[in-house]
């Protein structure tokens, strides 16, 4: 698919990888909106690439959802993509030892990352794809996933989350295909982005370093250039793209 | 019967044709489900170059519904 003068809209395009994916979608001529629950940064995004039309969105919330898909279909009268970017870091163990004893992981974080990272992902593309429906539009799902898919340790929620996304996105493509609607997924290894460094230390990230065979992260800029990659082969769809530097987990 | 019809709807719901009738519905066929009626409205839009409104998706609940709504839009046997 070509971008120029695409109706795109992506999830959490104000930091890390969704920036650098925000950046190359203006530079191929997409009409872009994004959604994210940062309003400084949105307002910043804004003033940095002029054109791009923001929503303050919390991507748990279907009728915050609902309203954001709402509002950038009635401005463009169609939406040609979808980018499920927006999403949260979160590492802890099942169980582990605590000061006062045996903790377990607790049920308010696990719900949290599920509810961003994978329902998040559910109530935007339903929205975004009913109105595909409703124009018969002939459009494109990206969901961002993680290698942490297959079951990462000391992620329990995450793994989970970006499984389901996954998931999803084999399933979705076998129900919209006929439609002429692709669903595809990339999944980054781990990249030098801003919620990396805040989740794990540099110690954890030395560890990380040494057992990718390229020996280092993966940059926001390659993994936007995957998402760019996939939404021109018109005939990838249905599976997720790894893009981890050789790193298995 | 429509040729065209009949042959387009047996491709889809994987029947001879001559199990396609005007009497089959949708509610008496295992296969066409929710699903397969998205399918069948984005072929039926494409093969005879056409535009279904919302009513006539929720009318189309049988092969002669379907022929009549076909019909009323100028398309013939
Ligand atoms: N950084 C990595 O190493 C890495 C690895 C694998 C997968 N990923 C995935 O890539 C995607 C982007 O990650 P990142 O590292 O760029 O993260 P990031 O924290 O740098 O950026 C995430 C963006 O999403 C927004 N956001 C968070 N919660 C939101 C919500 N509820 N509603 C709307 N917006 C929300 C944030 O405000 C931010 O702008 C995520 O889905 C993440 O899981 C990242």
């Amino acid at each position: 698919m070509n971008l120029e003068k695409k109706s795109v809209l992506l999830t959490g395009g104000v930091a890390g990888i969704g920036r650098e994916i925000a950046q190359k979608l203006m530079e191929r001529g997409a009409c872009l909106a994004v959604a994210d629950i940062n309003p400084s940064g949105l307002e910043q995004l804004a003033a940095e690439l002029p054109g791009c039309v923001t929503y303050l969105c919390d991507i748990s919330d279907p009728t915050q959802v609902d309203e954001c898909v709402e509002r950038w279909f009635e401005k463009q009268g169609h939406i040609d993509i979808l980018i499920n970017n927006a999403g949260i870091l979160f590492n802890k163990p099942l169980v582990r030892f605590g000061p006062g004893g045996v903790e377990k992981h607790d049920a308010a974080s696990w719900q949290k990352v599920i509810d961003v990272n994978l329902s998040g992902t559910f109530y935007m593309t339903s929205s975004v794809a009913a109105k595909m429906l409703q124009k018969r539009t002939r459009g494109l799902i990206v969901n961002i996933s993680s290698i942490s898919a297959a079951g990462n340790r000391g992620q329990s929620a995450y793994s989970a989350a970006k499984a389901g996304v996954n998931a999803l996105t084999a399933t979705w493509a076998k129900e919209l295909g006929v439609m002429g609607i692709r669903v595809v997924g990339i999944a980054p290894g781990y990249s030098d982005t801003p919620s990396t460094h805040k989740v794990l230390s540099e110690d954890m990230l030395r560890q990380i370093k040494s057992e990718v065979p390229l020996r280092r992260l993966g940059r926001a800029e390659e993994i936007a250039n995957g998402v760019m990659a996939v939404i021109e082969n018109d005939f990838f769809n249905g599976k997720v793209l790894a893009l981890d530097g050789g790193m298995v987990i | 019967m429509n040729d065209k019809l009949n042959t387009l709807m047996a491709d889809l719901l994987r029947m001879d044709s001559s199990q396609v009738n005007d009497e089959l519905t949708m509610a008496e066929s295992d296969v066409w489900d929710s699903l397969k009626h998205m399918e069948l409205i984005v072929t039926l839009e494409d093969e005879f170059d056409l535009e279904l409104s919302p009513e006539d998706i929720i009318n189309m609940m049988s092969v002669k519904a379907i022929r009549e709504v076909l019909e009323r839009k100028g398309i013939k046997n």
